[in-house]
């Protein structure tokens, strides 16, 4: 086991106020689905560099706003709206950069697994095996 | 005394300060993303950026007095809500912010699309739908409330009455001038007298097009609109509504309007050629003055470009205070006038597409 895994999120996070302020359950910020996804995650505080877990990799544009992103981040979850769900829990906010208040994937924004582009964008119902590899990209988009 | 002017740009938020000898740059804020509306509040001096991500969302940002900007929760709309369409309701676009008004120090408005009016008692931290607003029975009911110029309603104005805090006005586009008198819990359509030619039945109480409303800050009573028909104004309270741009132009279509903080009756729009020709007339920018309630209008454009300038200005994009007056377009030119609009300056040439100005 690395050190690497026990990584606390930086006390810089510029987003951390959102978890002091907002008291609404996770699924209400997010969308229903990722009601069970973040019972199951909330507790989830020390994420572990294991074979078990999926990883996920992201876009460069998104360490601007959370400066504190794995590269890449494990994360144990069963589908993508958990995975989603998961990430949230760490970095406050980071949800909704990705899914819109229904939790649908936002229009312009992308989750590859194992190499292929999430199927159900409304649900994010798509599961995910033990060692997936998660991309999350941005499409491009002009000047 | 120094006056400050934010710019809410395609690629970020501009502070411009005037200490005497002219504007100029002081800081850029947000770089690289769209900022759809920057505003201070005045009540505790917060300036509020509402962050368009072409990617990740419609984000709500502030800046508090002496302390760092940070990203604050956007507005979200609640579970199970729709659109005409059936689809859910989702924050698209933060197209507004506002005070609520002196006698409510805590309490900010944020006008959205796709139509949802929200609400914050506690300075941002927590926002809330207005209901009776979102519930009025003109939204989903009939024609319905529709996008214009995007696929979705949104308010674009918020005038709080500053004699009575609980009476509030909202622009809609495409829906018109809806009016409270209790804080939010119930709404009347404000339309009579304005029309919509675009319209199966033009003169339809709901489903006109008011670009931008302003509202007199010492006789409230007094509301203009720059619409995208015409030019309008109410004297009673926006209970009835009087044309009085020019069938002909130039006094006609635009996007903004200001109104004179003391004299009801001053006024100034910046015309463009027509809904389908929104450009300036005759690549020359003007400003167009009325001290007669919109009886005359007169084109002042000394200091501004007249040839080759094809500029139109967005309905957030320009602002007054007092004979001071600024603007910025979406060729990414801004000026400045101090003496009512007579004579202008330059501020820039060169910034990114303007989406809003205003005096800090």
């Amino acid at each position: 086991m690395h050190d690497a895994c026990h990584r606390e999120p930086r006390s810089d996070e510029p987003h951390r106020n959102l978890i002091e302020r907002d008291a609404r359950p996770l699924h209400r910020i997010h969308g229903l689905h990722f009601r069970q996804a973040a019972r199951r995650h909330r507790s989830d505080g020390h994420p572990c560099y294991t074979a078990s877990m999926a990883h996920v990799h992201f876009t460069h544009h998104l360490r601007r706003f959370f400066p504190a992103l794995g590269d890449p981040e494990p994360v144990d979850a069963a589908t993508a709206a958990e995975l989603v769900a998961a990430l949230d829990a760490r970095h406050p906010g980071l949800a909704a950069y990705l899914v819109d208040d229904a939790g649908r994937m936002r229009k312009h924004v992308n989750l590859f697994v194992d190499g292929e582009m999430v199927a159900d964008r409304e649900r994010l119902s798509d599961a995910l095996s033990p060692t997936a590899e998660v991309y999350v990209i941005q499409a491009l988009s002009g000047g | 005394m120094s006056e400050t002017l934010l710019l809410g740009t395609r690629k970020g938020l501009f502070t411009l300060v005037d200490d005497g000898r002219g504007y100029a740059v002081t800081d850029l804020a947000h770089a690289g993303i769209p900022v759809q509306y920057a505003m201070r509040d005045a009540r505790d001096g917060t300036i509020w950026a509402a962050l368009d991500h072409g990617h990740w969302g419609a984000k709500l940002a502030r800046k508090r007095v002496d302390g760092a900007w940070e990203e604050v929760q956007a507005p979200a709309y609640p579970d199970g809500e729709v659109l005409k369409t059936g689809a859910p309701a989702t924050l698209e676009q933060i197209w507004i912010i506002a005070e609520g008004g002196e006698d409510n120090p805590d309490r900010l408005y944020i006008g959205t699309n796709p139509g949802g009016l929200f609400v914050s008692e506690d300075r941002g931290d927590t926002w809330e739908l207005v209901r009776g607003l979102w519930d009025h029975p003109t939204r989903l009911g009939g024609m319905g409330w529709f996008g214009g110029g995007r696929d979705t309603p949104g308010i674009h104005s918020i005038l709080v009455d500053p004699r009575y805090n609980e009476r509030v006005l909202v622009g809609i586009s495409c829906a018109g001038v809806f009016e409270t008198a209790d804080g939010g819990a119930t709404w009347i359509p404000r339309n009579h007298g304005v029309t919509a030619d675009f319209l199966p039945d033009p003169t339809s109480e709901v489903g006109v097009d008011p670009h931008f409303v302003a509202m007199s800050p010492t006789d409230p009573e007094v509301l203009w609109q720059q619409n995208h028909c015409g030019i309008w104004v109410s004297r009673d309270g926006a209970t009835r509504w009087t044309a009085v741009h020019e069938p002909e132009g130039p006094a006609k279509f635009g996007f903004p309007i200001c109104v004179h903080p003391d004299k009801p009756g001053t006024a100034w729009v910046i015309p463009g050629i027509s809904d389908g020709k929104r450009m300036a007339i005759d690549g020359k920018l003007m400003v167009l003055r009325t001290d007669d309630f919109g009886e005359t209008w007169t084109s002042t454009s000394e200091g501004l470009p007249q040839e080759n300038a094809w500029d139109i200005v967005f309905r957030h994009a320009f602002d007054n205070r007092g004979e001071r007056l600024a603007f910025g377009s979406t060729t990414g030119n801004a000026f400045v006038s101090t003496d009512g609009g007579s004579r202008w300056t330059s501020l820039g040439n060169h910034f990114p597409p303007v989406y809003s100005v205003r005096f800090a």
